[in-house]
């Protein structure tokens, strides 16, 4: 039996479907397949995968309730510890949109001419600094306000 | 029914152990777990790693693996190379062989085949200096060295690394490197003059791949997915050995059983299994016994044997490193998808050659491997940046990105070793290891892997980072019972055969009295076939 269908419950978790379609526009900017919801909610459960099932995590929780939030905290969680919830799940949902048909082409090399290539990683590459710039008080101010 | 001699393991010693001993007219039994992977090999289709993205819905299932054990959420581990369909490789062997340790990661194998199901695939023949310790000359090994070519087919270049290396006569013809080797290869040839003098070299890895068709397997098909598949045959897993031994009749191979110990009578040996499956124990007879299950395995086994449980005995294993590198020639060209994904070029670092001869230290090797078809994901979490724009980068990146991985030699210090745990219950078989570098080891490796880093700067590949796993990453295990020319207690004889007993010889790295900073398989494969060849003449 392919195992997208072994033991999942009908209705999938409504908050790992939230997730699932947040991270996919986040990462794609493409919708999320429903066999792709069922998916995550079958990694989530491996033991190492979702820590913050029992107790919930401020940060993943804020993420996920403000999308507008996502890629700043994931900035910012890059570089501090505090995120690890938060990247896990997204390293989860990588996985699974590059493990498919559907996504290869986001995924596989893409080819640019050398100045191309060099423009575009010092774009990502200020993006990234900049969003961990406004990501990081935004974090300190999750994170601070469950304690 | 007692058999001339007893194999225990199917890895790659004792795969071609067995087969010089049948080729000398002897029967074996081959006792094994065997584990095999029976849930992916089949959903793999015989497609290029792009096709198989770009067309197969049921990739997820073996490219993350039905309970998303590829998928990693922790730190660096050993192994962490292993893909799904290669987990059955190491599977089950913590929960029978367990190591306590926590200086060294181990990584064993109960499968059909062992490690050598999930090896480099590097053939690299060990010279006059790296075998001084041993009572073996490399001339005596040397035969045996081109017996084993020809078993397993090996695919080889004639170049700079030839005088490391060594080269088969029976060597096919050698792999096509891909678009990001052959910038690098480029520059070298272009400077190779002036780096010569500084003691690097640098050339295409022999490998156990057959080019050609050989015995039904090969010619290789430049898939890309030698991480993932084995559906060319191309690559040499010593179970092809064992099929085609056992096809020969004269090997039985019982699999489910795990050896627990020997014991000599004066008829030759006893040996002890558990099924491990229902836990029956059973006894195997044997004229001679030949242990090829592994250096650690193999050390459980005879220090329980022997009674010498809390006992060390030393341990080797190739100190590693690995280092990713971007390749600026690559920057903005398109590669080919048309590769193997096994290491594209070795390097050899001689810091004798630099010095003139004032250096004393033993060359240090490196392999550089392209990373393609290990997946992006993998890599995002050691970018630390965001995933979207993590992401983004690695795409450009992917066809300029590379992996160093350099092995540095490895001797023998009172603070490597291992001992079976002293243990209330018979059959407990936890092995204590312990394992630190000295002082003056680190430093050595240091020195050496900044200068071959400064090297590959001047081929064109920048490092990014040097990440150093852990001991016990290289999977490179060896010299807990090591050759002498006269041995006593815990060494072996030339012959391989343990001084403390009759019959029992050992076939695997466990005897090597030195570790040089290369792939030990060949050499292990080598090594089984000379004392199979020579046991199959004294039970004759």
């Amino acid at each position: 039996m392919p195992p997208d269908h072994a033991g999942i419950a009908p209705a999938v978790d409504a908050r790992l479907t939230r997730e699932a379609r947040v991270m996919t526009r986040y990462l794609l900017d493409r919708e999320c397949p429903p066999e792709m919801l069922d998916r995550y909610a079958r990694g989530t459960r491996r033991p190492d995968a979702d820590r913050s099932r029992d107790g919930g995590d401020a940060l993943a929780d804020f993420a996920f309730a403000h999308p507008w939030s996502l890629p700043c905290l994931d900035a910012a969680a890059a570089v501090l510890p505090s995120g690890a919830v938060l990247r896990g799940k997204l390293h989860l949902m990588t996985a699974i949109l590059e493990a498919a048909p559907t996504f290869a082409t986001d995924f596989l090399p893409r080819h640019a001419s050398r100045a191309g290539t060099l423009l575009q990683l010092a774009f990502h590459g200020a993006m990234a600094v900049a969003k961990a710039l406004i990501g990081l008080p935004l974090l300190l101010a999750v994170t601070w306000r469950r304690r | 029914m007692t058999h001339d001699a007893i194999v225990v393991g199917s890895g790659p010693a004792g795969a071609n152990a067995a087969a010089a001993l049948i080729e000398g007219g002897r029967s074996v039994l081959m006792l094994d777990v065997g584990d095999v992977d029976a849930r992916y090999e089949a959903l793999i289709p015989p497609a290029s790693f792009r096709e198989i993205r770009q067309t197969d819905p049921a990739q997820h299932r073996y490219l993350l693996g039905d309970d998303f054990e590829g998928v990693s959420f922790g730190g660096v581990r050993v192994g962490a190379q292993l893909t799904p369909p290669r987990l059955y490789v190491t599977g089950s062997a913590s929960h029978h062989m367990p190591v306590a340790s926590d200086t060294f990661a181990a990584a064993e194998s109960l499968a059909l085949g062992g490690l050598g199901n999930a090896w480099g695939a590097g053939v690299f023949g060990f010279d006059e200096r790296e075998l001084a310790e041993w009572p073996v000359t490399r001339a005596e090994l040397e035969p045996h060295y081109e017996t084993v070519a020809r078993r397993i087919g090996i695919s080889a270049d004639d170049d700079d690394l030839t005088a490391f290396f060594g080269r088969p006569a029976a060597a096919m013809p050698p792999l096509d490197i891909d678009t990001n080797a052959e910038t690098v290869l480029r520059r070298y040839r272009s400077r190779r003059e002036a780096l010569n003098r500084q003691g690097f070299f640098m050339g295409r890895p022999p490998l156990a791949v057959c080019t050609t068709p050989h015995r039904g397997r090969g010619p290789h098909a430049y898939r890309d997915m030698d991480f993932w598949a084995d559906s060319d045959r191309s690559v040499y897993r010593p179970r092809w050995t064992v099929d085609e031994l056992r096809r020969g009749g004269r090997c039985r191979y019982v699999d489910r059983r795990l050896v627990l110990r020997f014991d000599e009578h004066a008829d030759g040996v006893a040996v002890t299994t558990r099924h491990v499956d229902s836990g029956d124990l059973e006894t195997f007879q044997g004229r001679a016994l030949v242990l090829a299950a592994g250096t650690l395995s193999t050390a459980r086994i005879v220090l329980r044997s022997l009674g010498r449980a809390g006992e060390r005995v030393p341990l080797l294993c190739n100190p590693y490193t690995y280092v990713p590198v971007v390749n600026w020639a690559m920057l903005g060209r398109a590669s080919r998808d048309r590769r193997h994904s096994l290491a594209q070029l070795s390097a050899v670092y001689h810091p004798g050659i630099a010095t003139g001869g004032h250096e004393t230290d033993m060359p240090v090797q490196a392999q550089l491997y392209s990373y393609r078809s290990l997946l992006t994901f993998r890599l995002l979490p050691e970018t630390r940046v965001a995933y979207r724009e993590g992401l983004r980068m690695m795409r450009l990146l992917m066809p300029a990105l590379g992996i160093i991985g350099i092995n540095h030699d490895d001797r023998r210090t009172p603070s490597k070793y291992c001992a079976m745990r002293q243990a209330a219950s018979a059959v407990d078989s936890t092995l204590e290891v312990h394992y630190e570098l000295t002082d003056a080891e680190r430093a050595r490796m240091d020195r050496h892997e900044r200068t071959i880093l400064r090297f590959f700067r001047q081929l064109g590949c920048w490092p990014i980072k040097r990440v150093r796993p852990g001991h016990g990453s290289s999977i490179h295990y060896a010299g807990t019972f090591p050759m002498r020319r006269e041995p006593s207690g815990l060494t072996c004889a030339a012959d391989g055969r343990l001084a403390a007993t009759r019959a029992v010889h050992l076939v695997d790295g466990s005897t090597f009295p030195y570790l040089p900073a290369k792939g030990l398989t060949f050499t292990i494969m080598a090594n089984a076939n000379r004392i199979g060849t020579l046991l199959a003449q004294r039970l004759g």
